[in-house]
């Protein structure tokens, strides 16, 4: 197989490529799934009790829930369709009812020899890479895994999308840069200099700052559930400095694939770190046997422009002049102080660890840090209205009834928390 | 002579080589000018190594205010060019 390029679509196959799909799969394409994510299966049986949850080998599947109810009723398999593809199918012991929604929890495609979940962004760029033919050696993407260590992602792609596209959405909402050939990536920050551009190096130099990328609030979204369609968890992050300074600029940063409020956090001060204060960009040429590669550090050192490390983002080979056009990044100042002001999350009773049951009328709530302790003396309301505290369990019990509420948690030394809970 | 007052703290007080033309149009474009400066020695650089972004700024000429707006962007290079916004 050839491999695909950087602009070509990825591989994904429409359900129609199944010769036994069933026809209200409609235009879906089936889906491939790495780390842990919840999904809408594809029907595959007429009885409506087979479903192709990912279509390729997966680790497991953790949840499934009919309507919103958990169920034990089912088995997966993993088998190989009419074509001849591996792929993962829940069979459930009783179909759901007209108009119940499934919603499947799966910990998704296995490395080919380890077996362990693909849930690094690291793992998940060179595999995606891989599924379009390319030769990934195992230190690809390395700079992903010093940057971020801990970091698992949850995804689902079921949409048609480039390769460019599918990369760029793992890697860039991190805060990361990365480019093809050959594959690596990192934080997007300058790193120790390989040139020194100044007066003897640099032919011509420019640099630019506007205010148009400057952001001081950022509103993170993270956690997102494909069956529900939405995001699970949102914070809110400010930089106080910069808000006196430039005023309150509000942007929305979406990272579907961060599973946690930790990692949600850490990419979040980042992003808004960077864009809470101004960036140089300059623009400079200089001669090709530099050999400067985009994700490059230089060390900006010429009178015409402000001093200090710099990331090159693009170069462009000027063969007839034998020279490189740079150009590079720089932030200005010191890194801005952020804090989170408000976090949320949503939560559903029918998963037994988020730490919501609800009996004979009494919903009881565990609050808790995000080590999993209990949080005791914080004060939670209930819809606005009836406001309690929490034992030395971190519980709290409200009388109420079965649907949606809002469950507003303060306590000292925490941001403001904000729970969408359905019990 | 045309000077660029920047409200930052302390505040700078540039000398002007030229002002382009003040642009001004119906629905919604922000009346704008952009000043441009000298930067043949790169002491503009120094003093704007960090830029003043969204700071109060007034073009001046003999006492009178010609422009008043917020600075928008800044370019640097033989000449320093900053735009500003009303």
């Amino acid at each position: 197989m050839s491999a695909r390029l950087l602009s070509d679509p990825l591989p994904l196959r429409p359900a129609a490529a199944l010769p036994a799909y069933r026809a209200d799969a409609g235009n879906a394409y089936l889906p491939w799934v790495y780390g842990r994510a919840t999904l809408t299966p594809v029907p595959l049986s007429a009885d409506s009790l087979e479903w192709l949850v990912a279509d390729h080998p997966i680790v497991a599947v953790e949840r499934v829930a009919v309507g919103s109810a958990a169920t034990d009723g089912w088995q997966l398999t993993q088998r190989l369709d009419e074509t001849g593809a591996a792929i993962s199918v829940l069979r459930l012991t009783q179909a759901p009812q007209s108009g119940q929604a499934l919603a499947v929890t799966v910990l998704g495609r296995r490395h080919p020899e380890t077996g362990a979940a693909l849930e690094h962004p690291a793992d998940i760029a060179a595999d995606l890479l891989r599924q379009c033919g390319w030769s990934v050696s195992a230190d690809a993407f390395q700079g992903l895994r010093d940057g971020y260590p801990a970091l698992t992602l949850g995804l689902v792609i079921d949409s048609p999308q480039t390769l460019r596209e599918a990369l760029a959405s793992i890697i860039e909402p991190l805060g990361a840069v990365w480019r093809a050939d050959p594959p690596s990536a990192h934080r997007a920050m300058p790193s120790a200099a390989r040139v020194v551009l100044d007066l003897a190096t640099a032919d011509e130099i420019s640099a630019r700052s506007d205010a148009s990328h400057l952001a001081t609030v950022a509103h993170v979204r993270y956690a997102h559930d494909w069956a529900a369609g939405a995001a699970r968890g949102a914070l809110t992050l400010e930089a106080p400095d910069a808000i006196a300074q430039y005023g309150r600029i509000e942007i929305t940063l979406d990272l579907p694939a961060v599973r946690t409020a930790r990692d949600a956090l850490a990419c979040g001060t980042a992003r808004l770190q960077d864009l809470a204060r101004p960036r140089w960009s300059c623009d400079a040429t200089v001669p090709a046997r530099l050999a400067l590669l985009p994700g490059d550090t230089v060390a900006l050192a010429h009178p015409r422009v402000p001093s200090g490390a710099a990331l090159v983002m693009s170069t462009a080979h000027d063969r007839s002049r034998d020279s490189l056009q740079l150009t590079v990044v720089m932030p200005a100042g010191p890194a801005p102080r952020i804090e989170m002001t408000q976090r949320s999350t949503a939560v559903d009773a029918t998963t037994a660890q988020n730490g919501v049951t609800f009996r004979d009328g009494i919903a009881t709530f565990t609050v808790t840090d995000d080590t999993g302790a209990p949080l005791a003396g914080a004060t939670v309301t209930l819809d606005g209205q009836d406001t309690r505290e929490t034992d030395r369990s971190g519980q709290v019990q409200f009388r109420t009834t079965r649907g949606a509420h809002t469950l507003s948690v303060y306590a000292a030394g925490y941001a403001p928390f904000t729970l969408d809970v359905v019990v | 002579m045309m000077t660029l007052r920047i409200n930052t703290t302390p505040p700078l007080e540039l000398a002007v080589l030229d002002a382009g033309p003040q642009r001004a149009a119906l629905n919604g474009e922000v009346p704008n000018i952009s000043v441009t400066l000298d930067n043949a020695r790169g002491d503009v650089t120094e003093l704007l190594a960090v830029p003043p972004l969204r700071a109060r700024a007034e073009l001046r000429e003999g006492g009178a205010t010609l422009f008043a707006g917020t600075v928008q962007s800044v370019s640097l290079a033989e000449v320093a060019t900053l735009g500003l916004e009303a």
